[in-house]
């Protein structure tokens, strides 16, 4: 039988900022005692999308059944820490920057279960069409510049635009 | 839909690796390497650009190694001429197998020297290319259509935003035939798919 994960994250938000406290509880269910070799948490961050594949591990813990007075595993576990910085989660179109708590049980019988828990970091807005700026008043277009605007949705030069916000919103909780 | 499922094209599920290699009926990873066993543990992959040369590699690779258990992969990069620019050399008196991906990218005299290598070892060495460089010829990739619409249609299961096997044809066809950049397409058509007021 396959190992039963539940994990939450305590007081959930909708983004976390760089400074806050993550915290979770994993509990195992499903399988004797004895059975669990260890149990692997972990709060990493990885890419996503069409290019290669990065990640970064934040926090990890393992916990060994030695470990344990009654050797039980299974049993409800707290874990905590402190979030980084950066890099912020990003749902970008060709890159995406993702959170997550990540616990693996591996029993002793040399099998293993993976469960994941998803989570913002910072509120970085994705770039879209609708980020670019219209040129500034009292810019003169020549009929080139006119024509072109008017057949392509690219100008030939690019007029300035505003930069997403990636700082992570102090204070800005869900 | 949500933009933070997955995109099932993306690179962590089209990977060599990540996706399992589609035999044509009647063949198998198993009579591949019996093929192999029987050419002396000499043998080439041959296929064009994104054809699956590098997946079916991916594939065969930890039976290989059961049979291999030093066997040295060396995965030749865009420019890279000579083995020495890989991490480590092949140690080729105790690897039993060398299989170098992308072959024919190295210079004409590092070819020699692998083969000489080899020979003067007992090494058997795997390789892949695009055009065949003179060994056994024992798998020759062949995408169809067919292939990588059922390719996409594994890929996309479950996904509440589909990709039609038209568009998925026309993204390959759109490539050269080249599976790879078909992939790429794909996953740019899913994200326009479900964030329509984003673009790439």
């Amino acid at each position: 039988m396959e190992p039963l994960i539940s994990m939450t994250i305590l007081h959930p938000k909708q983004s976390y900022q760089g400074g806050d406290l993550l915290e979770g509880e994993l509990q195992v269910d499903a399988v004797p005692v004895g059975s669990i070799q260890s149990i692997e948490t972990t709060v990493l961050w990885y890419t996503e999308g069409k290019g290669d594949e990065d990640f970064g591990v934040h926090f990890f813990e393992r916990r060994l059944q030695e470990d344990m007075v009654d050797g039980d595993l299974r049993e409800l576990h707290r874990f905590s820490t402190i979030l980084p910085l950066s890099p912020l989660s990003y749902e970008g179109f060709i890159l995406k920057i993702r959170w997550c708590v990540r616990t693996r049980v591996f029993l002793q019988d040399g099998r293993s279960t993976l469960f994941e828990e998803p989570f913002q970091l910072g509120s970085v807005a994705p770039i879209s069409e609708n980020t670019v700026a219209e040129p500034k008043a009292g810019f003169s277009m020549t009929d080139t510049v006119r024509d072109e605007a008017a057949t392509d949705t690219k100008p030939s030069h690019p007029p300035e635009s505003p930069l997403p916000d990636s700082s992570p919103k102090v204070g800005a909780d869900q | 839909m949500s933009g933070n499922a997955s995109n099932p094209f993306a690179t962590r599920f089209t990977k060599p690796g990540a996706i399992d290699f589609q035999f044509p009926c009647g063949d198998s990873a198993e009579q591949l390497i019996e093929r192999l066993s029987k050419n002396d543990w000499r043998g080439e992959i041959v296929g064009p650009h994104g054809s699956g040369k590098s997946t079916l590699l991916a594939c065969i690779l930890p039976i290989l190694r059961e049979r291999f258990p030093r066997l040295w992969l060396g995965k030749i990069a865009g420019g890279q001429r000579t083995l020495c620019e890989a991490t480590e050399q092949p140690n080729w008196a105790t690897a039993g197998l060398v299989v170098i991906d992308g072959y024919e990218q190295l210079s004409w005299w590092t070819r020699f020297k692998a083969k000489l290598s080899a020979n003067m070892n007992s090494c058997g060495l795997l390789v892949t290319c695009h055009e065949s460089v003179g060994f056994p010829e024992i798998f020759r990739t062949n995408p169809t259509p067919a292939l990588v619409k059922k390719l996409a249609h594994e890929l996309q299961n479950g996904s509440s935003v589909q990709i039609t096997s038209a568009e998925v044809a026309q993204c390959y066809q759109q490539h050269s035939q080249n599976i790879r950049e078909a992939m790429f397409a794909m996953y740019d058509l899913f994200e326009q798919k479900r964030q329509p007021h984003r673009s790439g």
